[in-house]
């Protein structure tokens, strides 16, 4: 297991190096050696998982490693959905940002591997699964955002620069990054809500109670606030689209330093990592 | 067997060396090119392609004899042309063999176009190619040429930025309002003044179906003339209400011959709040029209007419640097192609093999047909018929692989030995 987590990693290395070169160099090659490392990396992660569902089938909980790996998952797959989907003509520019955050998230999660911080799993409930799998849609789709908003604010200083169009080429259109933006965050409010609503359901046939008050709880709660002020602006075009992809930015980066403190910080006692 | 071989060789004239009224005098038209073809045929010319541009004519052939057939390609030349011979001679050029490949894989790939990447040229040598294909003027050796030509063009298209960069100034504005714009066909334009370069913007545009075409003109007969030329519904206003129309575009192209900004930072700032879209401002006035100051604004931005100048200077640069590659890619190519080219030699040789065996197996058979084995019946002797037959061609299959192996690696020095000593073998 030890060697397939270093072989991942090494892989999403591997991946981010090519994507970064091909949006360098423009050659096509870099980007098929990129799509190649995706798969590879994917596979790797697929016989992680097999060994991971073991401890979570067993003890039926999840440790912060695994919490990592779903999100790198999440991620890869959905990376590998848009090399063949309509964002297909974008990837190469969306893969040169986003693997390598995978690769950092993963590089991070190596830090946490054998730790015996555990989320215990309600394992007589099958809404436990679809709450996880709902959030984790969300929060990666959050991450899609960020990273298109990025591509934005350099496509922008770009044309603003005037600088020659062979940079400029390499990148998707103000538009189009923009309605990626636009789609990711919507799609992300929308799997986000879900996974609440699931999440109090679930608590309510459980405990009986809607909310336990758990820390972990009011993180969610405050992601979901800072997803939907974001969503509204976006959507409500009260401002520039550059103005959206800065707020974009901003809010991820909030949401990122509200988990890193409470999960890396704050080693005990904030939520169910314990 | 070497003097049997079909060589290739290609005669033309090009913008480089020739004036466009000598190039003219070669622009045949199809009937007289049948013409030329059914006489260039009974001058031992075996395969033939006649390419003509407004750039360039050029004729490539294949023949056995090859100095001869250049001789007669230029006397044709001279007959269907009706130019004396001292008159074209000189712009004309010569070329052979590997020469030949390499020239025409640059020719297909725009290295030798007046524009260095331009896209039309290898849609014309498709068109001459395939006339020729049908006429049946080609054979296997161009066949294979001019599809490793196309092959060649694909390859330095997509694997190089030769092609990818614009050069004309009113392109280069149309690529960035592209990278801006999601789609053109939901963004609206707004044309202020009338000039030229202006106008050659707006007809891109609705090249690329804009949707919103809006002129603004001191006079209307002359925003109505444009309107007319691009052929497009446009809505038509004064000048003094540009101001109120700016919430309502994305892109504003400005052209008139004003001394004073017709629209300035304060202005812009204030309507760029109403909109959420970028706003992308075209300046081609001089002196200018919008205050520079706004290409400080956030998702305004505004190109004047020595930005997209100095972009195009770039692009060239990157075109001129992209051809080192290209010509990388083209080397490697006609390489490819030569080492093919060469190893036609060893068809005949295979061949020349295969008949050797096959007539002294059939002078066995007929021999013992009459004396041993006179009596058998007909069906038994066609059954030993088959098992002679059987019998050489297992044995010679492991010769003729090696031999095919040895034409893979024809421009080795050592294959070419060891088949020079398998034609000595068999030499009949």
């Amino acid at each position: 297991m030890t060697l397939l987590v270093y072989l991942t990693f090494f892989t999403f290395i591997i991946t981010s190096v090519y994507s970064i070169l091909s949006i360098h160099r423009d050659a096509s090659s870099y980007i098929r050696v990129t799509k190649v490392a995706i798969i590879v990396a994917i596979i790797l992660l697929f016989f992680q998982g097999c060994f991971l569902y073991k401890t979570i089938a067993h003890a039926y909980k999840i440790n912060i490693f695994t919490f990592f790996y779903l999100i790198v998952v999440f991620l890869s797959l959905l990376l590998l959905f848009m090399s063949i989907s309509r964002w297909k003509d974008d990837f190469r520019a969306l893969s040169a940002i986003i693997t390598p955050l995978i690769t950092v998230i993963y590089g991070i999660s190596l830090l946490f591997y054998g730790s015996n911080r555990f989320m215990a799993i309600e394992p007589n409930h099958n809404l436990m699964l679809i709450h996880i799998v709902l959030s984790l849609l969300g929060e990666v789709l959050f991450f899609i955002a960020f990273a298109s908003a990025v591509l934005y604010l350099v496509v922008s200083w770009q044309l603003q620069k005037k600088s020659s169009m062979k940079f400029i080429y390499r990148f998707p259109s103000l538009g189009v990054l923009n309605r990626l933006t636009n789609f990711s965050l919507a799609h992300s409010l929308a799997f986000f809500s879900a996974g609440i609503a699931i999440g109090i359901i679930m608590l309510f046939e459980v405990y009986h109670n809607i909310s336990l008050g758990s820390p972990k709880e009011i993180l969610m709660y405050a992601v979901w606030c800072i997803l939907l002020i974001v969503w509204i602006i976006a959507h409500s075009k009260i401002t520039s689209n550059f103005y959206v992809s800065i707020i974009t930015i901003v809010a991820f980066v909030i949401v990122i330093v509200l988990f890193i403190a409470t999960n890396v910080v704050i080693t005990t006692g904030f939520h169910s990592f314990r | 067997m070497a003097e049997c071989t079909q060589q290739i060789g290609m005669v033309g004239m090009s913008h480089k060396t020739a004036s466009v009224e000598t190039r003219e005098c070669f622009a045949f038209d199809t009937a007289v090119l049948e013409s030329f073809v059914d006489n260039a045929k009974k001058n031992n010319i075996d395969e033939m392609v006649y390419i003509a541009t407004c750039n360039r004519m050029e004729l490539y052939f294949v023949s056995s004899q090859i100095e001869e057939a250049m001789q007669s390609v230029v006397q044709l030349l001279e007959q269907f042309a009706g130019l004396k011979r001292e008159q074209f001679e000189p712009v004309l050029y010569k070329k052979f063999h590997k020469d030949v490949i390499r020239h025409l894989l640059c020719v297909a790939s725009s290295l030798d176009s007046m524009v260095i990447g331009e896209n039309e040229i290898v849609g014309q040598v498709k068109n001459w190619y395939r006339w020729a294909a049908v006429h049946k003027t080609t054979g296997p050796i161009l066949n294979k040429l001019f599809h490793q030509a196309f092959r060649t063009a694909k390859r330095i298209r997509t694997q190089t930025e030769i092609a990818r960069n614009p050069l004309s100034i009113a392109f280069i504005a149309v690529e960035l309002a592209r990278k801006i714009f999601d789609d053109l066909a939901s963004s609206s334009v707004l044309l202020v003044g009338a000039g030229e370069m202006s106008e050659l913007i707006l007809k891109y545009l609705t090249k690329f179906k804009i949707g919103t075409v809006i002129l603004a003109n001191r006079s209307l007969h002359n925003a109505q003339r444009i309107a007319t030329e691009i052929n497009r519904d446009a809505t038509i206003i004064p000048l003094s209400e540009i101001i109120d129309v700016i919430p309502e575009v994305d892109i504003i192209i400005t052209s008139t011959g004003s001394h004073e900004y017709i629209l300035t930072r304060d202005m812009i700032t204030e309507h760029i709040k109403k909109r959420s879209q970028p706003l992308f401002l075209i300046d081609i006035a001089v002196p200018r029209n919008i205050e520079p100051a706004v290409s400080t604004i956030h998702d305004v931005f505004l190109y004047n007419i020595d930005n997209l100048k100095s972009i195009a200077d770039e692009n060239l640069k990157n075109r001129i640097h992209e051809t080192k590659l290209a010509m990388e890619l083209i080397d490697a190519d006609a390489e490819d192609f030569l080492h093919w080219y060469q190893s036609l030699e060893i068809v005949p040789l295979i061949v020349s093999i295969q008949e050797t065996f096959s007539t002294i197996r059939n002078e066995e058979l007929q021999k013992y047909r009459r004396r041993k084995l006179k009596h058998l019946s007909d069906d038994d002797f066609a059954i030993v018929e088959e098992l002679t037959n059987q019998i050489m061609s297992k044995t010679l299959h492991i010769p003729i692989s090696y031999l095919k192996d040895l034409s893979d690696n024809y421009h080795k020095k050592e294959s070419k030995e060891k088949t020079k000593l398998l034609q000595e073998m068999f030499k009949r």
